[in-house]
């Protein structure tokens, strides 16, 4: 087979092979659309710089607002049933220790306004 | 023919224009841009490919990475229509790579979408595969350059830009990438249904 025939041949595969573009199907373009908005969604607005503010040492040695929150609820939660301890609360101390303690952090002028009958 | 409108001055600015407005939000440009730039990725797939679903899993990649560029698009540094052309010819010349290691060159594969109908439409199906597997057995750069030379029909100046190499390099790709294609097809020509007009 002389050279001109291989030519004549590749000539006229590629003369087959180029054609017009294709006309996408509905489902490319829907896809192709799809991921437009997925990009799109994520390239504006520009995103939102939160500014973090210097933390308080406290608030670093407890792991922030977050974790200091709660303790401190808790903490003002047990302060209060110190002072004014539920009934059930002195039954359960009463029957672990024996009795109950009371904790006052207040002079005692302002305990008499405070004092507790069952006090003891 | 490839419709050369794509390397117009009036087609670069518009998609260039379309590609900035998507950046900024545009909620229409995606729908805009597509229409015009999908249908030509699409059709170079397939030419490289000869395989309908390949074609349409590489426009889609190829889509995808031009979303994500947008933001980065530069007006009057680069088309959009070398750009696409680039990637999608690297994206074929990775599915042809694939390719090679699945098809053996002693054989010829059977054409993914056969069309029903007359033996002549099955056998230019076959033959346009064969075109596509024997693509595959080049070099990444050699069957880039004839494919965009032979497939899309673009000038040595163009192609150049595409692929960020000289006119000279060009040149020498498809001279080299020819000679390679049709030693492969010639071994083939009694399959292919060509007939030496000696005999």
């Amino acid at each position: 087979m002389n050279r001109t025939d291989s030519d004549i041949i590749f000539d006229d595969l590629f003369e087959n092979a180029r054609g017009a573009d294709l006309k996408p199907t509905d489902d490319l373009m829907a896809r192709v659309l799809a991921d437009a908005e997925t990009v799109q969604s994520g390239c504006a607005p520009a995103p939102i710089v939160r500014v973090q503010k210097r933390r308080h040492w406290f608030q670093e040695l407890l792991g922030g607002w977050p974790v200091v929150g709660p303790a401190l609820a808790a903490g003002l939660t047990g302060l209060w049933i110190g002072i004014s301890p539920p009934v059930s609360v002195e039954s359960w101390m009463m029957t672990i220790t024996g009795s109950t303690q009371t904790v006052s952090f207040l002079s005692d002028t302002e305990a008499l306004l405070y004092e507790e009958l069952s006090d003891g | 023919m490839t419709d050369q409108s794509s390397f117009t001055a009036e087609a670069a600015v518009a998609d260039g224009a379309l590609l900035v407005a998507f950046a900024n939000g545009d909620p229409t440009a995606a729908q805009a841009l597509s229409s015009q730039v999908l249908p030509r990725v699409l059709g170079q797939a397939f030419r490289m490919l000869q395989d309908r679903a390949e074609a349409e899993d590489v426009a889609q990649e190829a889509m995808l990475r031009l979303w994500r560029i947008a933001p980065d698009w530069r007006q009057g540094e680069a088309q959009v229509s070398t750009w696409m052309y680039r990637v999608v010819a690297n994206l074929c010349t990775d599915r042809l790579r694939r390719r090679r290691g699945r098809v053996g060159m002693d054989q010829i594969s059977e054409p993914i979408d056969p069309t029903p109908g007359p033996a002549q439409s099955l056998q230019t199906s076959t033959r346009m595969r064969a075109l596509s597997d024997a693509l595959a057995t080049l070099p990444d750069r050699q069957a880039q350059a004839v494919s965009l030379r032979h497939l899309e029909g673009l000038s040595n100046p163009e192609i150049a830009t595409i692929m960020d190499i000289s006119t000279e390099a060009v040149e020498s790709l498809t001279s080299r990438g020819k000679r390679s294609l049709t030693a492969v097809l010639a071994d083939r020509k009694s399959e292919l249904g060509y007939t030496d007009e000696q005999d």
